[in-house]
């Protein structure tokens, strides 16, 4: 048997398949002694891409499985809260007592607790002011950017702790302030079981997000002299305390966000008595602090199917108008949340519909003020409820009765059913489809964080890609059932190529401060591996059945990331090692390339048919300079004829009888199913891939046929598991292959896409594309383009119109 | 508002300039435009190619639209809208000009021309030629691209602002990532690669 190798379109030489042989079985030997390497192998060329994941991650226990489950003695803390707060709108202080319930879950007896003080960051000597480097002075700077250097120098917004005290005792409790946390020593050890209540009695400034700026602060509004204030991490909460990381009290130092423990709340706010108030949790004293026709409004929307003003934009205007020296105390609870916020303005409009997730009614709200109209009324509390919708899809249905998003100073923040947005239209109404999709795109992503972390309660202070990660893949997914056009800007593997290929960047498994790129590593890079997991390595199916088990088996727990890993490969049923550890673990990109393609078709021995191959491809070959200058020469044997014998007519690709008979007498001896094979048409299409980027991924191949029509073919990663450099695949085609490209689908982030084509492609720089056009036109315009012959028509007195 | 560069005779404005310097360290975390959100952070990308044939750097550079709108209504105290302001082009165009450049051994600067501009909703994309302007005796020769340096100042007073800038000099590739903090920079190819050369 014989495989004619084939360069497209022109015979070569013919290669046996025993050649096949002598390429793969020292490749074979090679992987084979490669197997069951120790971590650094002088006696092999490349590292072990698929080394297994369990050196690395933590040794399963009780608490945490193997399988990435929670244990059956999995244990969390309780924290319970009651908290009085009085909003000082005079001088933009807030100042509070809380109650706290801390209820030791642990096996581990406790002799003090660490709550986190965040508000310190405020502080101008604060471990992230001084940590910072300095800023560039290029260019100079704007009198805002100055007044934000001074303000920094020398606002100090941080936490006064005025008491802590015992409950039961009445007793102060010695406590010491670390930096952005507080330590309270106990009177006596918490053992397992027990609860502590304690009371703690602060105040403090809260800073003007214009010069201050922050995931808190107020919002002056020069023409009508209101404030507007958004309010989070405004009192001291407890530190997470883990079966992983025990206490969870690294500095605040601003990126790393919050690591939290579920509890139930009861908070009262005391505020102006025209303010409205924006919370989480549910109100509880509808009577004392809405009019009449606000609860009947709340009531009518809560059965509605679109949605209803509470507040409408001209009742807010006529409240911003007048000042107020009374107060109000609105009171809300909620029950296992992580934290709470609020927000509070005289200057409030209030949208709400319900909506059913699951069976249950959810309250989505939104309050903004009349400078976030006509953008907010008509996408803000409608991008509430599909984010909902989508994300419950994948997830798990939202358990909390209300879901709210508030305009205000801060740009985009998550807190429990509530969080804080920052798009408004210009001034006279009008608005970019920036603004308007950059609303969208966030609203979705804020209240999207109810799902991560609120609820898959992962610490953000060590792991920020763990909820911005997962959380911009689910906006992704949102974001495209929004409409077919919607300018999603992370999710796509196309999208993330620039960021892979450049060179200073830290893995996604890195600290929530040591990242380089935050929009890049912790959102667009875990959220894109996510989308190429489910759309090119598991498939929609299993990927949305592992994660969705991931989301449930830790909804209201604290998962840390081996527990994702584990749980999607033991809800997957796949091993994906290879790939958390490409993608997690390293800053290898995706460049794989391909580096020859060789088809061979089969021929059956037929000296007759080899002999007119043979002919041909001598018939197809060029002829060399030379061989064109010399034939016009005089030649000897033309002169003296009598030079030429045998040899000269000699006729090398004749076939004799004897070939003839030989290949009769093969024919005869082989067996009915040995002829069938012998008859075979297909190509063998030998593919030289080789890994230029370093990240194993699966292949995706489009061959392209003879007539025009094209095979798609998918390798699993697999593919690169004992050679992870080159590997060279065959692929058999029923028609013949006239070309390859790699990757067709742009679904692996394929860095350099000059090397996916078989015969190869110029790809042209987006620089050229763009110029090349632009080019054009201007030719165009010049009239320097072919023109069509207009179609003459005939004018009504029958002559022709130009 | 522009802070000067001091002669060393100003002694008082040397101690002001040193005293400011002292401020800034300590409170740079809290400059930044607009609004602040969870993770405040902006990205430009500039793929850079080096044309052997023109002796010029090609450049594609991508932009937050939005963010970009905001800096240069903040900048020119009116509203631009990158698809409808009239000079919208022009006003991006002097922005980029005052801020991107690349020099080498043997250039200190480049001279840009521009070549046009692409608005779409998530981002623009600004394209322009960036031509070495030779210094002394070196001009015309042959110059190890791994010299190259690039200065960016795009959205430096926005936090978390990176700016990142890949060259492609043949096969050779590179990137500098800036920062507010660090505006310039070597480009920094990767390991292996034999240093690419660019000929004048």
């Amino acid at each position: 048997m014989r495989f004619q190798k084939l360069n497209f379109g022109r015979l070569s030489a013919v290669s046996r398949l025993r050649t096949l042989c002598c390429v793969l079985l020292p490749c074979l030997l090679l992987s084979a002694a490669a197997s069951g390497q120790a971590i650094t192998n002088s006696k092999y060329r490349q590292a072990d891409k698929f080394r297994q994941l369990e050196e690395l991650l933590p040794t399963p226990n009780d608490y945490r499985t193997a399988s990435g489950a929670p244990g059956h003695r999995y244990w969390q803390q309780k924290v319970d809260y009651q908290i009085d707060v009085e909003l000082d709108d005079a001088t933009q202080r807030i100042s509070g007592r809380e109650v706290i319930t801390y209820t030791n879950n642990s096996p581990d007896t406790l002799h003090y607790l660490w709550l986190q003080l965040d508000a310190n960051i405020k502080h101008p000597q604060s471990g992230r002011a001084l940590a910072a480097p300095a800023p560039s002075l290029a260019g100079g700077l704007s009198y805002n950017s100055l007044d934000m250097l001074l303000t920094g120098d020398q606002f100090d917004g941080s936490v006064k702790v005025k008491e802590v005290l015992d409950v039961a005792s009445g007793v102060p409790l010695p406590h010491v302030v670390v930096k952005t946390s507080l330590r309270v020593d106990l009177p006596r050890a918490l053992k397992t079981g027990e609860q502590f209540r304690f009371s703690i009695a602060w105040e403090y400034a809260i800073n003007n997000s214009k010069v201050s700026p922050g995931r808190t602060g107020y919002e002056y509004f020069e023409e009508d002299k209101n404030y507007l204030y958004e309010m989070a991490q405004w009192f001291p909460r407890l530190c997470a305390y883990s079966d992983a990381v025990g206490w969870q009290h690294k500095e605040y130092l601003g990126s790393g966000e919050f690591a939290l423990e579920f509890g139930d709340y009861v908070v009262r706010i005391t505020v102006p008595d025209d303010h409205i108030v924006a919370s989480t949790g549910v109100l509880q004293n509808p009577d004392a602090v809405l009019s009449e026709v606000q609860r009947q409004r709340l009531e009518q929307a809560r059965a509605a199917s679109e949605l209803q003003f509470i507040v409408t934009p001209q009742e807010a205007l006529e409240n911003q108008a007048t000042g107020t020296q009374g107060k109000k105390t609105w009171e809300f609870s909620a029950e296992n949340v992580r934290d709470f916020a609020f927000a509070s303005s005289r200057k409030f409009i209030w949208d709400a519909v319900g909506h059913d997730v699951g069976g249950k009614r959810v309250m989505c709200m939104s309050f903004y003020p009349n400078e976030g109209e006509p953008l907010w009324s008509l996408y803000s509390t409608r991008a509430i409820v599909h984010t909902l919708n989508v994300y419950s899809k994948y997830t798990f249905d939202y358990p909390y009765p209300t879901a709210i998003s508030v305009n205000g100073p801060v740009g985009g923040m998550e807190y429990p059913m509530i969080c804080f947005n920052g798009p408004r239209p210009e001034k006279d109404g009008t608005y970019s489809s920036r603004t308007k999709y950059g609303l969208i795109t966030v609203i979705i992503h804020e209240v999207g964080h109810n799902y991560f972390p609120m609820i898959v309660n992962s610490d953000e202070r060590q792991w920020m890609w763990m909820d911005e990660g997962l959380n911009t893949f689910l906006q992704y997914l949102a974001e495209v059932e929004w409409e077919e056009t919607y300018p999603a800007r992370r999710g796509e593997a196309k999208d993330i190529v620039d960021y892979m290929k450049s060179t200073d960047q830290v893995p996604i498994m890195v600290n929530s401060e040591s990242i380089l790129q935050m929009g890049n590593n912790a959102y667009a890079k875990p959220a894109t591996a996510l989308n190429i997991l489910r759309e090119t390595v598991l498939g929609r199916d299993l990927f949305d059945f592992a994660f969705r088990e991931y989301s449930r088996r830790w909804m209201f727990r604290r998962p840390y990331p081996a527990d994702l890993f584990r749980t999607m490969e033991d809800a997957s049923g796949t091993d994906l090692d290879w790939f958390w550890h490409g993608w997690f673990y390293t800053t290898d990109h995706v460049d794989v390339a391909l580096k020859n393609v060789r088809t061979m078709t089969l021929s059956d021995g037929d000296p007759v048919k080899e002999a007119d191959q043979k002919r041909a491809e001598r018939a197809a070959e060029p002829e060399t300079l030379s061989e064109a200058r010399n034939k016009p020469l005089p030649k000897l044997v033309d002169a003296i004829p009598k030079l030429k014998d045998f040899y000269n007519s000699f006729d090398d690709l004749a076939v004799s009888e004897d070939d003839k008979k030989s290949f009769e007498k093969l024919l005869a001896g082989l067996s009915d199913r040995e002829k069938e094979l012998l008859a075979t048409k297909h190509t063998f299409c030998l593919i030289e891939l080789q890994n230029a980027g370093g990240l194993v991924m699966p292949v995706i191949l489009k061959l392209t046929h003879e007539d025009g029509s094209s095979t798609e073919v998918r390798l699993p990663a697999e593919l690169w598991v004992r050679d992870n450099l080159a590997v060279t695949k065959l692929v058999i085609s029923e028609k013949p292959v006239v070309s390859v490209e790699l990757d067709p689908h742009l679904e692996t982030a394929d860095t350099d896409r000059s090397n996916n084509y078989f015969p190869p492609q110029i790809q042209k720089s987006r620089f050229r594309l763009f110029r090349d056009q632009k080019e054009r036109n201007q030719m165009q315009k010049a009239g320097l383009g072919k023109k069509e012959e207009p179609k003459a028509e005939p004018a009504a007195d029958g002559a022709k119109k130009p | 508002m522009k802070l000067s560069c001091l002669d060393s005779g100003q002694r008082r404005g040397l101690s002001a300039w040193l005293c400011l310097g002292l401020l800034l360290a300590q409170t740079c975390a809290a400059v930044a435009g607009g609004q602040a959100s969870a993770h405040p952070f902006h990205a430009t990308a500039a793929e850079v190619e080096w044309n052997s044939e023109t002796a010029c750097f090609e450049v594609a550079l991508q932009l937050p639209g939005l963010v970009m709108e905001e800096e240069l209504s903040a900048i020119h105290q009116r509203r631009v809208n990158l698809e409808t302001t009239t000079d919208a082009e022009q006003l991006l165009q002097r922005y980029i000009v005052d801020r991107f450049q690349l020099s080498g051994r043997s250039f200190s600067e480049c001279r840009l021309e521009w070549v046009g501009m692409e608005v779409e909703v998530k981002n623009v994309w600004a394209y322009f030629e960036l031509h070495p302007e030779s210094v002394g005796s070196l001009s015309k020769t042959t110059l190890p691209g791994t010299d190259l340096k690039a200065r960016c100042e795009l959205l430096i007073s926005r936090e978390g602002q990176v700016n990142l800038i890949s060259v492609a000099t043949g096969k050779a590739r590179g990137t500098a990532h800036l920062t507010p903090q660090q505006t310039s920079a070597a480009i920094q190819f990767e390991a292996g690669q034999a240093a690419p050369l660019l000929k004048f």
